[in-house]
């Protein structure tokens, strides 16, 4: 860590001190638990969704709108008479998969600037990290904003842009490890052996030894994603009607919020147990992983 | 060590952050695909407007040209005029800034007002009931989409109590007084999840420093627990909480983009959604480096308070 406080400035240097090895309140079971399930359902969302909504999540029905929770409709129906459950369904699978594809872009993007960052060092290093801090200037939903702006309004779009604001969070995250891991000795061991260059000593050796933590991140990184995904979705920058999906679902139930107030509790609830799911089980990897940390 | 010497040499080492984030914005426009002027004018644009729009963009040059040429307008604050009503971009951030800037402030307050008290009482009782439970409402508390608790405070507050007033609020320089009451229920949905943020590593930070060796001294020499813990203990966790404080900018500002919008207030946040839906770029493009540059300057105050607190960093 001491290599990557030399080089930057105090600001981040402390802000990667702060997230890393500080101590931890110990969780009650029950929540480790129950995260596990909310990400389990999680699971089951997204690969079987479709064909557990009980009705079609985009039929409408204007002889029952705003109807009432009941044997029917679980959780009552929209304006249009939609059955919110089914929409919850299927936008549940929405906002999982697009949040998926949010932390894809920003591994593909952040692992290799990161790893190249600490593997050469010098002025690749610089340069690499000067244009990744400056990403991290720009509030995340803003930038987001500003590139489904020019690239064009859309779920893929949106995530795409969601991926780009996500990646100097991993990118400097595997600098640092990689940083610390080159300089161990099994790696200098296998470059006296004459490994070298990406495919001899960074994906053999490096690589396996400094992505643990970059695996737990993801976990906090796919739960900023959904919020991120939520915020655009809200703005209607994101989905599109009549497409479904949690952000798209309360946007929707705010605008009639008056006539069906308790409509905006389901989707928020919904969002805020799946994140703290994923920083919960974020904790959990963390501790596992950490040989010193482990009970 | 002098502040002087200190700002200015943050301020030179800032030129080459300052110079990428502004070539970041300038390159935003470059991402719209095919012809950013048929883009802007829409599918029955006449050619003469086409023509128009090319040159007050500047698509006819090379790209470096139209760069400089961008960039030599900030330097006068030109930030080029509104396709639709013609107004001065900068003049409709002018306007909308001080909206923006109330409820980030108000919100970062929320936040510490929350998340400072919480953190300390959290580290006085590692390991407890209290704890535990602060520690995972904080956890929680990350985990709500800021503009979903802005939702539920108007339902309760504003529909059900009627105590202050829901979505849409006058402009702050028209009525600042109505601009900052209808700011309090946004500024407490923004600032609630900066709070937990704030909460969590207060408590982290504390709880290190209270097993060190100092706080046994204290202790030892019969100093009251309460006195170590607000004064002793507080200030030398003084570093990561300014820490925590300034990365906390950034997120107040990206969350004020969506609480805007819930509260209807004519913020930056506003004025950038509506931008996107008309396809009005050079607003999009105009409010995304303000808000950079917002970031940008209040990293550099925090670096330099960080230096002033705390004599070992040079």
């Amino acid at each position: 860590m001491s290599a990557t406080a030399t080089t930057l400035p105090p600001s981040s240097a402390a802000a990667a001190a702060l997230t890393t090895t500080r101590p931890k309140a110990r969780r009650l079971p029950i929540v480790r638990w129950a995260s596990i399930i909310i990400l389990l359902a999680a699971l089951v969302l997204l690969a079987a969704g479709r064909w557990l909504t009980p009705y079609d999540p985009t039929a409408q029905d204007l002889t029952s709108v705003f109807a009432s929770p009941s044997w029917q409709h679980w959780l009552g129906t929209d304006d249009l008479g939609r059955d919110i459950f089914s929409r919850m369904i299927a936008g549940g699978q929405a906002t999982i998969a697009a949040s998926l594809f949010a932390v894809f872009v920003a591994l593909v993007l952040g692992l290799p600037v990161g790893i190249a960052a600490g593997y050469f060092g010098g002025w690749v290093d610089t340069a690499l990290m000067r244009v990744v801090d400056t990403f991290l200037a720009f509030p995340a939903i803003v930038l987001a904003i500003g590139v489904t702006a020019s690239m064009g309004i859309g779920l893929v779009n949106a995530m795409l842009a969601v991926g780009i604001v996500l990646a100097p969070a991993i990118a400097r995250l595997a600098r640092a490890q990689t940083l610390s891991v080159k300089e161990m000795t099994y790696v200098e061991a296998a470059r006296s052996f004459g490994a070298k260059g990406f495919s001899g000593l960074i994906l053999p050796h490096i690589v396996p030894n400094m992505i643990q933590p970059v695996i737990v991140q993801t976990s906090v990184i796919f739960g900023h994603a959904m919020l991120a995904e939520a915020s655009l979705s809200f703005l209607q920058l994101g989905v599109q009607a009549p497409g479904s999906s949690w952000g798209a679902v309360l946007s929707r139930s705010y605008s009639f919020m008056s006539q069906a107030p308790m409509a905006i509790l389901i989707p928020g609830i919904a969002i805020a147990l799946m994140v703290f799911a994923a920083n919960i089980m974020a904790d959990e990897a963390q501790d596992w992983l950490d040989p010193k940390r482990r009970r | 060590m002098k502040v002087g010497s200190v700002v200015t040499g943050r301020l030179l080492s800032m030129i080459p952050t300052l110079i990428l984030a502004t070539l970041i914005v300038f390159m935003l426009i470059r991402l719209i695909p095919g012809d950013p002027a048929n883009a802007i004018a829409g599918e029955y644009a006449t050619p003469e407007r086409l023509a128009e729009i090319r040159s007050q963009l500047g698509l006819d040059k090379p790209l470096v040209l139209q760069y400089l040429g961008w960039l030599g307008g900030l330097f006068t604050g030109d930030l080029g005029t509104s396709f639709m009503t013609g107004q001065s971009v900068l003049g409709l951030i002018l306007e909308r800034l001080p909206v923006t800037i109330t409820l980030t402030t108000m919100g970062l307050l929320v936040a510490v007002l929350i998340g400072l008290p919480t953190g300390i009482l959290s580290a006085s009782r590692s390991g407890g009931r209290l704890d535990r439970f602060l520690t995972t409402a904080a956890t929680l508390g990350l985990a709500m989409p800021n503009f979903w608790l802005g939702m539920v405070l108007i339902l309760v507050f504003s529909i059900s109590l009627g105590w202050l007033p829901g979505p849409g609020g006058p402009l702050f320089l028209a009525d600042p007084v109505g601009s900052i009451r209808a700011t309090v229920l946004p500024a407490i949905a923004l600032g609630m999840v900066g709070g937990a943020e704030i909460c969590r590593q207060v408590r982290s930070a504390m709880v290190e420093d209270l097993s060190s060796d100092h706080v046994r001294t204290h202790k030892a020499k019969g100093i009251p627990w309460s006195r170590i813990l607000w004064v002793h203990s507080l200030k030398n966790s003084s570093l990561p909480f300014l820490t925590i404080v300034g990365l906390q900018i950034s997120r107040l500002l990206s969350g004020a983009v969506v609480v805007e919008t819930v509260f209807g207030l004519s913020g930056l946040g506003t004025l950038i959604v509506t931008a996107t839906n008309q396809r009005e770029y050079l607003i999009v493009q105009g409010v995304v480096l303000i808000m950079a540059l917002l970031v940008i300057f209040t990293n550099l105050v925090v670096d330099v308070l960080y230096r002033v607190i705390d004599p070992r960093i040079k």
